[in-house]
């Protein structure tokens, strides 16, 4: 059976999301497009809304969502067009192995990147970049008997509100954070100026109708509707909402590049770990900079052992000193 | 196909040790073993290898249905589902694991998920519960000749 095409247009923010979520607990396998009218935020199904920064979520009405699938806190709205696929577990055409089936099913996306005259390229886990810059960030996840992969490509981007919406540790570490997203994230809008959002859509199309062949198109139809309205009471409970998720011990920015923050009472240090060396440094103690403590962290290797070396020799050691280098260091 | 001394079933690079069942309903690979009253759930070396490295996993459920889900795991940013080859009660879970998720590719036959009180006997007698080298072998190739054409 042909896989459908659903190419819906703008939608609402929550039914952006259910619907492919309806489609792949019915077994329909599909390749979605569309786009959402609405700003909102979308957490993976393992994070955690202490992770947001809610009061701000709530003054400026911004819904979230949580999705069952994988992937990092995303803030979408009507400038990133969405492409969900939907393909069953034990279909011939779908992968066993994650990295496989994120290769496979991404192609589509990076050849049409290519059609633009962007060379983007893929970098596991899941992140397309271009200049080694992230342009399109995905989640992917078994929903029912169908494996989904969601994504987008980004027209354009909102850095200084995704900084917003986050729960984070102080002001200079939100500043940071803005400025590594518009320097580690980039956009159609930033790579090439003028565009057109429809011809966009028609490259992405006929790309993944030459991965699954003709794709049939298709619309919502009751059964669907019936389905998401289902799912709507359930994934809008508060229940599901508020479940509690992982313990966000830095901030994720693209593959590779992360800000983390560790406090030692007086001390606060921010870092930029990238690459798995500490690429920017801030060090405080009651808010005055520590200069020598930033030189001695600049450019190390990102290692617990070297980390800790460091901060033992410049603090005095507690057990502070270990989990501060333990944050720093992440998972090197 | 090579059966070792020490009763492991060693099928393309996947070792399968023959202490325990394995559970190819719902393509799972969840392996259970005995303990007392009681059987350990864990993945075996197939999907340990396949999901990649774990990042997460929560036990979902207490009360298990054989065929349904009791946990999510994610690694690369993949949320998958475990599913329960027995029906039965959770009566411990284990702590390591879920504070270090890596430790199931690390050691798949030692780092067990759940405990589960099964239903009854029969939960641990049917026929999607592989224990024969044989019937494990061929299933397993099919998945290996899966993978290769991918």
């Amino acid at each position: 059976m042909a896989v459908k095409l659903f190419d819906l247009g703008f939608m609402s923010w929550k039914d952006s999301q259910l619907v492919y979520h309806a489609l792949a607990r019915l077994g329909i396998e599909a390749v979605v497009v569309q786009r959402t009218r609405d700003c909102y935020v979308s957490l993976g199904l393992f994070n955690s809304p202490q992770e947001l920064d809610l009061a701000y979520l709530r003054s400026r009405g911004i819904p979230y969502f949580r999705r069952e699938i994988g992937g990092g806190i995303v803030l979408l709205d009507r400038e990133q067009l969405f492409y969900h696929v939907v393909v069953h577990r034990s279909a011939e055409h779908t992968p066993v192995k994650t990295d496989t089936f994120y290769r496979k099913f991404l192609s589509p996306v990076i050849a049409t990147y290519r059609e633009l005259g962007l060379k983007a390229r893929y970098k596991p886990a899941n992140d397309l970049v271009v200049d080694g810059r992230k342009i399109s960030g995905n989640g992917a996840g078994l929903i029912g008997d169908c494996k989904v992969l969601s994504g987008s490509i980004l027209f354009d981007f909102n850095h200084a509100l995704m900084s917003r919406v986050l729960r984070l540790p102080g002001e200079t570490f939100r500043a940071r954070a803005e400025e590594l997203m518009r320097e580690r994230l980039t956009t159609l809008r930033e790579q090439l100026g003028e565009f057109s959002p429809q011809e966009v859509k028609q490259a992405l199309v006929g790309n993944f109708e030459e991965l699954f062949g003709e794709l049939e198109e298709a619309s919502i139809t009751p059964e669907i509707a019936r389905e998401m309205r289902r799912l709507e009471k359930k994934y809008l409970s508060q229940e599901w909402l508020n479940m509690p998720g992982r313990a966000a011990r830095e901030l994720k920015i693209a593959e590779g590049c992360y800000l983390a923050f560790a406090s030692l009472g007086e001390v606060e240090i921010i870092a930029e770990r990238n690459e798995g060396r500490l690429r920017w440094v801030r060090a405080t103690r009651r808010g005055e900079r520590m200069p020598a403590l930033e030189e001695r962290l600049l450019g190390e290797e990102a290692s617990y052992e070297k980390i800790l070396n460091i901060l033992t020799e410049s603090l005095e050691y507690s057990q502070d000193v270990e989990e501060a280098a333990r944050a720093i260091a992440g998972g090197n | 196909m090579e059966l070792k001394a020490e009763q492991v079933l060693k099928v393309g690079e996947y070792e399968f040790p023959l202490d325990r069942l394995y559970y190819r309903g719902r393509n799972a690979h969840i392996w259970v073993k005995r303990e007392g009253e009681a059987v350990l759930l864990g993945i075996d070396a197939f999907l340990a290898e396949s999901a990649g490295y774990l990042n997460y996993i929560s036990v979902t459920a207490e009360e298990l249905t054989r065929g349904e889900a009791f946990a999510n795991i994610e690694s690369a940013k993949f949320v998958s589902k475990l599913y329960s080859p027995v029906s039965g009660r959770v009566v411990e879970v284990n702590s390591e694991v879920m504070e270090n998720p890596r430790l199931v590719n690390q050691s798949p036959y030692e780092a067990w998920i759940v405990k589960v009180k099964p239903r009854s006997e029969a939960e641990l007698g049917h026929e999607e519960l592989l224990g024969e080298s044989e019937a494990i072998a061929a299933w397993i190739e099919e998945e290996i000749a899966r993978l290769e054409e991918e």
